[in-house]
């Protein structure tokens, strides 16, 4: 009796602690920050940084003897304002009416299809985007721009064109969400389609439609591989569409490497304002989705006067016209993209066996991206293995162990969405602040995938608890019931029936490992070497190796190929993923009509 | 039927402002810059000058301020600056000239193009050393002093002249030549830091040293060569004595011995089809590089005037 109590204990202890541990990664983070990027606000004075325009960092300063560059920022926060702008005019339009098409105006055939393309658009890695931005969007840019083509219209289409998938998925769920009595009621008193979609349905859903625009800024705000290839970065404001500016994820990206002492902390300061403002983000998204679920609970009518964004059109006809544009321009933008990578990359790719088997050559002309595959693979492997069993743990602990909604286990559930919101160059921050001492300051496989690992717990955590939610409590009950313990419970059957979600998310999370560059660049190293021997060595993942060789443009039929590698490893990822979660949605119905019977 | 015609419309408006925007741009110069904290740009800013300014400088505060022009472009490797400098016919950019190829056109400065006798007489402005940097605070490895030694001998030779530097002081002092030691020094690899710039010659020499000994370069060096500063920290931060740092720029720093490799031109490169321009001086590039002169055409007429 008393051995079950321990070992019952012992799972409660082990389960609590992985949450715990998340919680306090949280706090690590923001500790790290605060701490590194403090004596930076206060040598260089809180105002001069964050208002200061001129931005050129000297690397002989200390924190000890009078600064002799200027740290101020205020260039890039409004750069990074702008660039977010724009994205939202463009991928928040596009996205908004893309999500109107799919759910109102496609022909059932093609739903599928439509659906298809929002996924790949959101699983293709922002080094790809960035990679097409140069390679693609640049030179055709340039045709009509006074200079090369980067700037602020290149900057807000490569991000407008990644917010959009994530626009688009939550619109569509919210316009999804409004009751189909609305939809009968106004068709009942004579109005066409078009005039219901636009004058009922889409008001009804506002605020949801409002939140996923707001995520989508999030997402724009935090963004640092795409934008860094094509908005130019010189320090300084965006003075027209064509004009080189500087954001402030780039800001991080581009200068961590070779940071002085005081240059350093004002780059992790800059971190520390980036974080400030996803949060302002978060909250308003938090705001707003509390406001969407209140309104659904009223179930009220329509509020009468319905007020007409400015925005939306007002002519029902534009504005499906509009729709079938914007989805048509989303299709041709997967298109074109996959088209042209594939297209410029697979000759390369299949025609040099050196690319992918090559030997590295010390110092060599040759291009082989065997070293690169072999650290992405154990980076993958290190990183799953860390996060996986703590993000399950955890997920187990916060739906098996406690009451929904006590103090704290809300407290660890904001700690992990507030994770989930972090931007991922600032845990390449954190990386190079907390794990690079460690191992005596050189990058190395290891330092990276500690960095990874904790980004990747937010996605585990959820992944998990939802197929958790989906494992039905008869099961739970009558195990109990039969007199097993609730670890036993928990090991033996309510794991293995989540087991589908848990691959899903191990799935979705090899997917981030593969399709991030920005975490890894400082932490893991970004000099293209040999095959790393140890995790200690340092090593290059295969999206580092497409943004150094892109940006380097010695090697550019490489980088090609580099990309459709990538590009293929993800988009097969994503899809498995997708057959998995479907999967898992189909069980968890039959288990609940089986409960109902 | 109405639809698809309104579609085509639309698409029809769109291409004709295209194309009317197209024809009425003149384009300004697009100066591209590589980053700050780069040997290259840190080089180039000190010496490029019309008389009065330099590109970076010490201002009242005694803090540095950089004079190029807001709208450069930024560059963080040489093959990038290279590459936009190949594909903008209105861009001019600079660069090591050991990464030059054929994709884009040099220019003379001062009237003297970048070569062996330009450089080593002094005609041609625009150059820098290349620096080993090794650790003061304590004594270097078996391994990385023999390397050294290398480096300082007369085998380098024929890695600087393939990668396009000069050695200084030619015939005046032959250097010495290199003999192996019996057997390779034991010890942990050597630690190669510093410039992108020098990537091509240490890597050259690093073979060929390794060759000496007959073992694999691999097991040998550890290279991450991520810009001067870079290679400067990982001096400083030496606690092993397995650090060779590479520099681009001239180095004077309390806890770190500087040894002179060779001598590096800046080039100063545009569109191999820009034939605007041909020759500058130090004050029109100082003025194309601040922002002043924004035009091809306008150098043009400033030569054709003087």
């Amino acid at each position: 009796m008393n051995k079950v109590r321990v070992k019952e204990f012992l799972g409660k202890l082990i389960f609590g602690g992985a949450a715990l541990f998340c919680a306090a990664s949280v706090i690590a983070i923001f500790a790290f920050l605060v701490f590194k990027g403090f004596p930076a606000f206060q040598k260089i004075g809180v105002w001069e940084f964050v208002f200061g325009d001129v931005w050129s960092p000297s690397r002989y300063d200390t924190y000890d003897a009078p600064l002799s560059g200027y740290y101020g920022i205020f260039t890039m926060i409004v750069g990074t304002i702008a660039a977010t702008a724009g994205a939202l005019l463009i991928g928040g339009i596009l996205g908004y009416f893309t999500a109107v098409f799919l759910t109102f105006f496609c022909p059932k055939k093609l739903q599928g299809l439509f659906a298809s393309v929002i996924h790949l658009l959101a699983g293709i890695p922002s080094v790809v985007y960035g990679f097409f931005g140069i390679s693609f969007l640049l030179p055709l840019l340039s045709l009509v721009s006074p200079n090369n083509g980067s700037g602020l219209l290149a900057a807000s289409l490569i991000l407008g064109i990644m917010i959009l998938p994530t626009v688009t998925a939550l619109s569509q769920s919210a316009l999804e969400s409004v009751p189909q009595s609305y939809y009968d009621a106004s068709s009942a008193l004579g109005c066409s389609h078009a005039e219901t979609v636009f004058r009922i349905m889409i008001p009804a859903a506002r605020s949801g439609i409002t939140a996923s625009l707001i995520l989508g800024v999030g997402r724009a705000l935090g963004e640092t591989m795409a934008i860094v290839m094509v908005a130019g970065n010189s320090p300084t404001y965006p003075k027209g569409l064509f004009h080189s500016f500087r954001v402030l994820t780039a800001n991080i990206v581009m200068e961590m490497g070779y940071a002085g002492e005081v240059h350093e902390g004002a780059l992790v300061a800059t971190g520390v304002v980036l974080l400030f403002f996803v949060f302002l983000i978060n909250l308003l998204f938090l705001l707003r989705s509390s406001k969407a679920i209140r309104e659904k609970n009223k179930k009220t009518s329509v509020r009468k006067p319905i007020v007409r964004q400015a925005l939306l059109p007002h002519t029902p006809t534009l504005g499906r016209l509009l729709s079938v544009l914007s989805a048509a321009f989303c299709s041709t933008i997967l298109l074109l993209l996959l088209g042209f990578i594939l297209f410029r990359g697979l000759p390369p790719l299949l025609s040099r066996r050196y690319l992918l088997f090559g030997k590295y050559e010390f110092g060599g002309a040759q291009i082989t991206l065997l070293p690169s595959l072999i650290a992405t693979l154990m980076a993958v492997l290190l990183s799953l293995g860390i996060a996986i069993p703590l993000g399950v743990m955890t997920a187990v602990f916060l739906h098996e162990y406690t009451k929904k909604n006590s103090l704290a286990v809300r407290l660890i559930r904001s700690a992990i969405d507030t994770l989930a919101g972090v931007p991922s160059i600032v845990y390449g921050l954190f990386g190079v602040v907390a794990f690079l001492p460690l191992f005596g300051g050189s990058s190395s496989v290891l330092a990276g995938s500690l960095t990874v690992s904790l980004m990747l717990l937010p996605t585990v955590v959820r992944t998990t608890e939802e197929s958790l939610a989906a494992v039905p409590d008869g099961l739970r009950e009558g195990s109990l019931a039969l007199g097993a313990g609730k670890v036993r419970t928990i090991l033996r059957l309510v794991l293995p029936s989540a087991l589908s979600g848990i691959f899903s998310a191990v799935i979705l999370s090899i997917g981030r490992v593969i399709g991030e560059s920005a975490p890894f660049l400082w932490t893991m190293g970004s000099v293209m070497t040999a095959i790393p021997r140890s995790y200690l060595d340092s090593g290059t993942t295969l999206s580092v190796a497409l943004y150094q060789l892109a940006g380097e443009g010695w090697h550019i039929e490489e980088a090609y190929a580099t990309a459709v590698i990538l590009i293929l490893l993800v988009l097969s990822l994503n899809l498995s993923a997708r057959a998995v979660i479907g999967h898992l949605k189909r069980k968890s119905t039959k288990g609940k009509e089986a409960r109902s019977r | 039927m109405k639809f698809g015609k309104s579609i085509l419309l639309l698409l029809c408006v769109c291409l004709l402002v295209s194309f009317v925007a197209c024809s009425h741009v003149e384009k300004k110069i697009t100066v591209v810059v590589r980053e700050v904290g780069s040997g290259t740009r840190e080089a180039f800013d000190g010496m490029v000058t019309d008389g009065v300014h330099f590109l970076a400088e010490t201002d009242e505060n005694g803090r540095i301020r950089h004079n190029t022009t807001a709208s450069a472009v930024v560059q963080t490797k040489n093959g990038a600056l290279l590459t936009s400098v190949a594909s903008d016919r209105n861009a001019i950019g600079y660069l090591s000239l050991s990464s030059v190829n054929e994709s884009v056109r040099m220019l003379s400065i001062n009237g003297a193009f970048p070569n062996e006798a330009a450089l080593l007489d002094g005609s041609y402005p625009l150059q820098r050393p290349y620096v080993i940097m090794t650790t003061k605070k304590l004594p270097l490895s078996a391994r990385a002093a023999d390397f050294l030694r290398y480096l300082q001998s007369d085998s380098v030779k024929s890695h600087v002249e393939a990668a396009g530097c000069f050695l200084p002081g030619r015939g005046e002092s032959a250097l010495p030549a290199f003999s192996p030691l019996s057997a390779l020094p034991s010890g942990e690899k050597i630690l190669l830091r510093g410039s992108t710039s020098l990537e091509k010659l240490i890597l050259s020499a690093a073979r060929d040293y390794a060759k000496c000994y007959g073992v694999n370069p691999d097991d040998l060096f550890d290279v991450q060569l991520e810009g001067s500063s870079v290679g400067r920290k990982a001096v400083e931060n030496d606690t092993s004595g397995n650090v060779i740092g590479l520099s681009s720029v001239a180095v004077e720093a309390d806890g770190i011995n500087a040894h002179l490799l060779c001598l590096d031109a800046i080039a100063v490169v545009v569109h191999p089809s820009n034939f605007a321009v041909s020759d500058l001086s130090l004050a029109e590039l100082y003025d194309i590089f601040c922002g002043k002169t924004q035009y091809f055409s306008a150098i043009e007429q400033g030569t054709k005037e003087s």
